[in-house]
């Protein structure tokens, strides 16, 4: 028996519903909503409230991980800085070939990353819908580079961007 | 479109070297500045043992034996950022060997039971088997490209089966494979160099995939 199958006829024979409980107890429930689960079925035999066995079969049947679906990424660069603003280029990561200029508020960064706000820095946003046992929300995320890189590294990087500088053409 | 029935998409890097499982620790993360203090207070710790490492963080799970290192995420925002985490995690240690590289995406597709039923027909004629077993269905195929035929050495494998995570789905399963040569040690950071060469042509890869499936699945 499977949940999907359920009808709301089953709700008058007692048997059914406690096959139901047997079936769903015995199936891989996750031992955080046991005790949920039981208030919530006896609230069902009780009431013959098929909107709690619903909430239980959904919990039940969502995947057992968390995730992001239909997510577009950006890559940005700061800028400029302001009081509680700041400005980046973004690149698309989704649709790569655009590029474009987004405005942030300073309050939108973590406590933690705020001390690598500054202007190049790097950051990844994201826009999607987190799915959490069932549940879908909207986010938006916007999360910092955090790259170590070697001193020689930093070092070839600078000599890359200083010979640009020497070549460029400005007429 | 097969392309919006994308209902999870877990990324996982998995390199083959020497590790000392202990040292990788959600504190040593932040210490290093790798991961946010607060990721690592709260970084669920399944274990730590000298042969054996398994921690997950709120966006992504790490696993390290002595053979293995592997992180991964469900959670697309932070691909990159598991990129990132992997490739500096071993610019600190920088004296690790590393000989091979999986990136691996897997696409749960979530679809109803005609939808399955059709994309196995595209795959393998069940008719073929049907005076043999009754009701044919697919379990597993895949698919390989073995040696790879790009500049890489390594190999290319896809998988697709039903979707353990989704009550009715596929999950179809890009292995793209990269060994360093036989000549390179696997200490100079080779497998990183890449890792960050092949980053976005993987992702284009494993998009292709399904745009593939999606063709198939309109002319059949």
């Amino acid at each position: 028996m499977t949940t999907t199958e359920l009808k709301k006829s089953d709700l008058s024979n007692s048997e059914s519903l406690e096959n139901i409980s047997s079936y769903l107890k015995h199936t891989n429930i996750q031992n955080n909503f046991e005790q949920k689960f039981e208030s919530s079925m006896s609230n069902v035999i009780q009431n013959k409230d098929l909107s709690n066995l619903i909430e239980m079969a959904r919990l039940k049947y969502a995947p057992n991980v968390s995730y992001f679906k239909k997510t577009q990424k950006w890559l940005g660069h700061v800028t400029e800085i302001k009081s509680d603003e700041f400005i980046a280029e973004l690149k698309d990561l989704t649709n790569p070939g655009t590029i474009e200029i987004g405005e942030f508020e300073i309050n939108e960064i973590s406590a933690e990353d705020k001390e690598l706000l500054t202007i190049g820095s790097a950051f990844y946003w994201s826009v999607g819908y987190a799915v959490e046992k069932g549940q879908v929300k909207k986010e938006s995320i916007i999360r910092f580079q955090r790259i170590y890189w070697e001193q020689d590294e930093l070092d070839s990087a600078f000599d890359r961007a200083r010979i640009l500088e020497e070549n460029l053409n400005w007429d | 479109m097969l392309v919006d029935k994308v209902e999870i998409y877990t990324l996982s890097l998995v390199f083959i070297g020497d590790f000392n499982p202990v040292i990788l620790q959600p504190f040593w993360l932040a210490n290093k500045k790798l991961i946010r203090e607060q990721e690592a207070e709260s970084a669920k710790i399944e274990i730590i043992h000298n042969d054996i490492v398994k921690f997950s963080l709120d966006w992504a799970e790490i696993q390290i034996s002595n053979s293995r290192f592997e992180i991964k995420s469900s959670k697309e925002p932070y691909f990159e950022a598991i990129k990132d985490l992997a490739i500096s995690i071993f610019r600190h240690l920088k004296e690790t060997p590393i000989r091979q590289l999986g990136i691996n995406h897997l696409k749960h597709f979530n679809l109803n039971e005609d939808e399955i039923l059709k994309l196995e027909r595209i795959l393998t004629p069940m008719n073929n088997w049907s005076s043999l077993i009754r009701h044919p269905k697919l379990a597993r195929i895949e698919i390989v490209e073995a040696p790879r035929e790009d500049e890489f050495k390594g190999n290319k494998r896809l998988a697709i089966q039903r979707s353990d995570q989704l009550s009715s789905g596929i999950l179809i399963n890009l292995n793209d494979h990269y060994t360093v040569k036989e000549s390179e040690s696997g200490r100079d950071g080779e497998i990183f160099r890449i890792l960050a060469s092949v980053w976005e042509s993987s992702k284009f890869l494993s998009n292709e995939i399904t745009n593939n499936f999606e063709t198939m699945y309109k002319l059949s």
